[in-house]
């Protein structure tokens, strides 16, 4: 039985389309984590409001654990009685209460003595029970970013959710708070949505990873699956970088300027298409007579991207290991090997 | 629905002086008609444009010289300048009249020098309120500029004397014409300061629209009459507010977002730095230290002559309770009004909220005359509610904007994550927000509590009797002209009304600094 779903849902803030929120359906299971993976303006934020209940739904539903709370004609169940937890980008403590009191914040139904042990429990769990009687102001970006999550799990909510939860932290920082969470998270099988805009924060803690565009849910899937089999161009090339190259199908292959691909799918012949190609499906060999040139070049560390400009113009990106290190200006040979040959019809 | 209900408090009186035409009108108005109307319309007009005029040369002209120049006393003018705000111009018309009067310090000195013949010319009553108006009035223009001219003005100085002008050319071609929205707006406030004025133009025996509205009122018992005076007066304030209103939407338009370091004063030196020096010690001697000092001076006479016994305390206290009434009813509506805004940010509550905070733009003899229809309907004419009333709508908007302001300061989110842990509104209000607001509600209170404390006017035509304030005991003594008398309680209105202008320096360093 699936713990959250959303059935058919769409939010409008303005006449004009696109909606925020375009006819959005997806449900979870309890322990899911799903990451909401957009642009920013995408809608993404929009359904996680949508979800707490700070926004209601113009069409569709929302059902969390078997209970309809916006939607089908009734009234919206106020955030509330949802019984959701919410983690703000800024955080949102209390300024006027301590590290404990705003963890007690959401406990008031609950007797003294389960009240107290619930917050030296959670506060242990995500390691501030040395913070308890400081105030917000007293703590660090990474300090406050755990007792927020600390005080959305404290009323142990059915679901979490989380807005760009690390968005405000330095990038050393996010890292190990994001291993923290993801692993807190799965430790407490928390079924939790986060939203982000980091596609590699999303693959690093989702199990499965939405991608939205104007509102749509373009692909939901596992992330090597949104990595591997983007679903569209959209998605193909919001998740890592991705060149489109067009095609022809063929008997032998898809027919294209950088060799015969595999077709894996079996689309008929004749057909034209366009292919993804990532910097990883592109390599090369020097050869002084060869049709492609190397154009630029930019150090990435443990890899060279290079950017090979090929006969017709057409440019594609290659990452190489930076053990060896070719110069702009040197001719190549263009090898593409896609481990996935991934194609939309083209137009 | 509370925004509805405030918008009706603040609506009927406005809408029973503006429906006082459906009355006939009666001998008194045919008789004013006849005979004082046009001098009194022409002379509201002239002391509106006056006080304007007054008000645009020695703000704008202090503000400059402040920000632009160096010179010694600057530091201290800089905020000091602000100070005649304290003082209530009742006040110091009364303490103008006391030391120029043919008995006062001046005339008495005059007179020991140059024999008993000689004597002050006689200014005109309307040339004396004027000068006296400005005097107090001044710092609207003065704090709104400084503020002009030190975001945009030294700024675009530099841009156009790097393009060739001199100083007095750039000042002239860009400085002013930028300020100008500010400046006017300032003015505008001055203004609807000196067309709601009663204790000075009644003081010098000035026939005003105020003025006259309480000589029918009290004189001659004509409601009716009394109630069309005042909606001319309202026509007037109404103008005035459209005219602060659209010049303040200007003025964001106008703000430029350069922020580079703040340019260098000039450093004056010689006759020019005296005559600086000069300038800002005078405006300021004779708007605030003149005052104070000669208030001070009749105080510790009248001490020393046993004046101020118990009654003073009586006095003290039920102008006190009666503020802080006030002060908390004010506070209360202004919540209400201000967390209906953000529960609901619609249209209508928006509007509701301009409309009800339209109240500082009201003449108190205005907002007098209309409250008194209601009250009488409702069987409680000459009791302290009609005056309370009377103070809520006229000092709504001093604690909305305090309360809006801080009550804006806490983020939304901070309601949502407390909704997202199972606490419904009312339980978000008072485990949140109230805590939040204290200091805001707390300013607030102090605001409004001064502001009630000031008023004359409204007090004046609606107290039940027997109630005394201290602006009240002011205006009964000074009518007698016995400055003495009046001096102590003028001196506690006047040091009560420094605590806002401390508040505001604490809590918006820049508005005074």
């Amino acid at each position: 039985m699936p713990l959250l779903r959303l059935v058919g849902v769409s939010k409008r803030y303005r006449r004009e389309p696109p909606p925020a929120v375009d006819d959005l359906s997806l449900s979870m299971e309890e322990g899911d984590l799903l990451a909401l993976l957009g642009p920013s303006g995408c809608g993404k934020t929009t359904t996680l409001r949508l979800i707490a209940g700070f926004e209601d739904p113009d069409e569709g539903q929302v059902v969390i654990a078997d209970r309809t709370v916006a939607g089908a004609g009734r009234a919206a169940v106020p955030p509330e009685q949802r019984g959701v937890g919410f983690v703000f980008q800024d955080h949102a403590l209390f300024p006027h209460l301590t590290v404990e009191e705003n963890v007690a914040f959401g406990l008031h139904r609950q007797n003294g003595a389960h009240r107290r042990a619930r917050i030296g429990d959670i506060l242990d769990l995500v390691g501030v029970a040395t913070l308890a009687s400081r105030y917000p102001h007293e703590l660090s970006g990474g300090q406050q970013q755990r007792v927020a999550v600390a005080r959305a799990l404290a009323p142990a909510p059915s679901v979490l959710l989380l807005d760009e939860p690390f968005s405000n932290l330095d990038a050393d920082l996010r890292g190990q708070l994001r291993e923290d969470v993801a692993a807190l998270l799965r430790a407490t099988r928390t079924t939790a949505v986060f939203v982000t805009h980091d596609q590699e924060e999303a693959f690093t803690i989702a199990d499965r990873v939405g991608v939205l565009n104007h509102g749509r849910l373009e692909q939901l899937a596992a992330p090597e699956t949104v990595y591997h089999r983007p679903a569209t161009p959209f998605v193909a090339q919001f998740v890592g970088a991705a060149e489109f190259v067009p095609g022809v199908v063929t008997a032998a292959g898809i027919v294209t300027e950088v060799g015969v691909m595999p077709n894996p799918d079996a689309l008929a012949a004749g057909r034209s298409v366009t292919i993804v190609l990532r910097p990883d499906d592109v390599s090369f060999e020097p050869r002084v007579d060869a049709g492609a040139v190397v154009v630029d070049r930019q150090f990435r560390g443990s890899e060279w991207l290079y950017c090979l400009e090929l006969a017709s113009g057409r440019r594609l990106y290659s990452s190489q290991s930076s053990t060896a290190t070719v110069p702009a200006g040197t001719r190549v040979e263009v090898r593409v090997d896609p481990v996935h040959v991934v194609s939309f019809p083209a137009g | 629905m509370a925004a509805g209900a405030i918008v009706a408090l603040v609506a009927v009186p406005l809408v029973v002086v503006l429906l006082s035409w459906r009355e006939p009108a009666g001998a008194v108005w045919a008789h004013l008609w006849r005979t004082q109307l046009a001098e009194i319309v022409g002379n509201t007009v002239l002391l509106a444009a006056g006080v304007g005029a007054g008000t645009l040369v020695v703000g704008t002209t202090l503000a400059w010289l402040v920000v632009s120049y160096q010179f010694p006393g600057r530091a201290i003018f800089e905020w000091a300048l602000a100070l005649p705000l304290a003082v209530p111009a009742y006040v110091i018309g009364f303490v103008f009249l006391g030391v120029f009067d043919y008995a006062g310090p001046v005339q008495s000195a005059l007179r020991g020098w140059l024999g008993p013949g000689a004597r002050l010319p006689e200014l005109p009553s309307g040339l004396a309120v004027a000068i006296v108006m400005t005097l107090v009035f001044y710092p609207y223009v003065y704090l709104l500029a400084r503020t002009a001219f030190r975001e945009q003005g030294l700024a675009t100085l530099e841009v156009a004397r790097s393009l060739g002008r001199s100083r007095a050319q750039a000042f002239r071609e860009v400085v002013l014409p930028m300020a100008r929205p500010s400046l006017a707006a300032g003015a505008s406030l001055a203004m609807m300061e000196a067309v709601a004025d009663f204790g000075t133009v009644a003081t010098f025996g000035h026939r005003t629209l105020t003025e006259s509205i309480y000589r029918v009122w009290t004189g001659m018992f004509d409601r009716v009459a009394a109630t069309q005076l005042a909606s001319l007066l309202l026509l007037f304030a109404l103008g005035l507010l459209a005219l602060e209103r659209a010049l303040r939407r200007r003025r964001r338009f106008t703000q430029s977002q350069r922020r580079g370091p703040a340019a260098v004063p000039v450093r004056l030196r010689g006759l020019p730095a005296a005559g600086a020096s000069a300038a800002c010690g005078l405006v300021l001697g004779l708007g605030f230290v003149l005052p104070l000092v000669q208030l001070t001076a009749w105080a510790l006479t009248g001490v020393r002559a046993g004046e101020f016994g118990r009654d003073f305390g009586h006095l003290l206290w039920s102008s006190f309770v009666l503020a802080g009434t006030a002060g908390a009813l004010i506070c209360a509506v202004a919540l209400a009004l201000a967390y209906a805004a953000r529960l609901r940010p619609s249209a209508g509550v928006r509007f509701a909220t301009q409309f009800a905070c339209m109240g500082y733009a009201l003449p108190g003899a205005v907002i007098a005359v209309g409250v008194l229809g209601p009250v009488a309907w409702l069987a409680l004419t000459g009791s302290a509610v009609a005056v309370l009333y009377a103070y809520v709508v006229r000092f709504l908007a001093v604690g909305h904007q305090t309360i809006e302001a801080s009550l804006a300061k806490i983020p939304t989110t901070f309601d949502e994550a407390s909704h997202s842990l199972g606490v419904g509104t009312t339980a978000t209000l008072r485990r949140v927000h109230l805590p939040l607001l204290r200091h805001g509600v707390l300013t607030a209170f102090i605001l409004a509590w001064v502001e009630t404390m000031k008023e004359l006017p409204a007090t004046l035509l609606l107290r039940p009797l027997g109630l005394k304030t201290l602006a009240i005991e002011v205006w009964e003594r000074t009518s007698e002209s016995l400055w003495v008398d009046a001096s102590l309680p003028a001196l506690a209105i006047v040091l009560v009304g420094l605590v806002p202008l401390y508040l505001t320096t604490r809590l918006s360093p820049g508005l005074l600094r």
